[in-house]
């Protein structure tokens, strides 16, 4: 029987994920790119167009020599992608930059850091199961 | 860490060599931490990633790019485990990802090529132009950039290169936390 003081609002909702609109940490963000001519040679600045960059948009990475200038793994670009999603859906991705939510950098309070990291673990994993397709990577 | 170069002289000096090169290009500020050790080889990598990207952001094709780490320069900031170096992240990652993923980016990333060198955080695999505010957000988890299907896939033989891949662009909305979701219902 659970107790009526305990408050379990947190655990047993895990909130939903917002569309782009709502969410307002995305509110008045906006990436262009700049259009080249041609992918290999210099743009013309004169007549240089910027196009919006809009989820969805497919862009090229390339490199001249992937020998000596490999181009970023996509397996990193894909792990990248997974951890944030879960970061963000558990809204931890703010405070901890480039830490990827953890709080051990400085390894002076493991404790606090792991009750963190399990309870965004268990709100992902609840919203999963709420709303299966949605959100999941 | 933030490593600035300013008027064309890398600090911590590099490679005499390197300095040269820098000094003929704009100034720019380069987002890779420091080892201590081998910071000539950073600054070699930084070069090539500003040289691959052709100093312009990937994302935006802006100037002035800084050069960002995919997986954070903090996982490897020293040359060993992930689970010693962010215990935390380990367990993130393993019940996430797996321990295969994490052997492999212990293996990829974290441990030194040989005994007692750096670890290889630092690669160009690891390394990305992006504009400063976009390595920001990037940083965040604000966007991703998936690549589209699996690239490696086309790579059949041992000498088989991959010069492109196409990289799909996403907003990542947070989830609405479950009080704003009640304050909500409140006020309706």
């Amino acid at each position: 029987m659970v107790d009526a003081e305990w408050d379990l609002t947190q655990v047993l909702d895990a909130g939903r994920a917002m569309t782009e609109e709502e969410d307002e940490s995305l509110g008045g963000l906006a990436i262009t790119r700049y259009r080249f001519q041609h992918a290999q040679q210099p743009r013309r600045p004169r007549i240089v167009r910027r196009i919006p960059v809009e989820t969805g948009f497919v862009f090229t990475l390339t490199t001249m020599n992937p020998v000596t200038h490999p181009l970023p793994h996509p397996h990193l670009l894909q792990l990248h992608a997974a951890a944030m999603r879960v970061c963000r859906a558990a809204g931890m991705a703010m405070e901890q930059e480039e830490d990827w939510g953890s709080s051990d950098e400085e390894d002076s309070q493991p404790s606090g850091g792991e009750v963190d990291a399990t309870y965004m673990v268990q709100r992902y994993l609840t919203e999963l199961g709420n709303s299966e397709g949605d959100a999941a990577t | 860490m933030v490593v600035p170069i300013k008027d064309g002289l890398p600090w911590p000096p590099g490679d005499p060599q390197m300095t040269i090169h820098l000094a003929q290009r704009q100034p720019f500020v380069m987002c890779v931490g420091t080892c201590g050790t081998g910071v000539g080889d950073m600054i070699a990598n930084v070069l090539k990633t500003l040289e691959r990207d052709r100093y312009h952001c990937a994302l935006s094709q802006e100037g002035q790019p800084v050069v960002a780490h995919i997986i954070p320069y903090s996982f490897g900031r020293h040359a060993a485990a992930l689970e010693t170096v962010m215990p935390n992240a380990f367990r993130f990652l393993n019940l996430f990802a797996g321990q295969t993923v994490i052997n492999r980016l212990n293996n990829y990333l974290m441990l030194p090529e040989v005994v007692g060198g750096q670890s290889r955080i630092n690669r160009l695999e690891n390394l990305l132009c992006l504009s400063p505010t976009n390595h920001r957000l990037f940083g965040r988890g604000f966007f991703v950039l998936e690549p589209l299907g699996d690239p490696l896939v086309r790579l059949r033989n041992e000498a088989d290169t991959l010069d492109s891949y196409d990289v799909r662009f996403s907003w990542l909305p947070e989830h609405r936390p479950p009080v704003a979701e009640h304050m909500r219902g409140e006020s309706e």
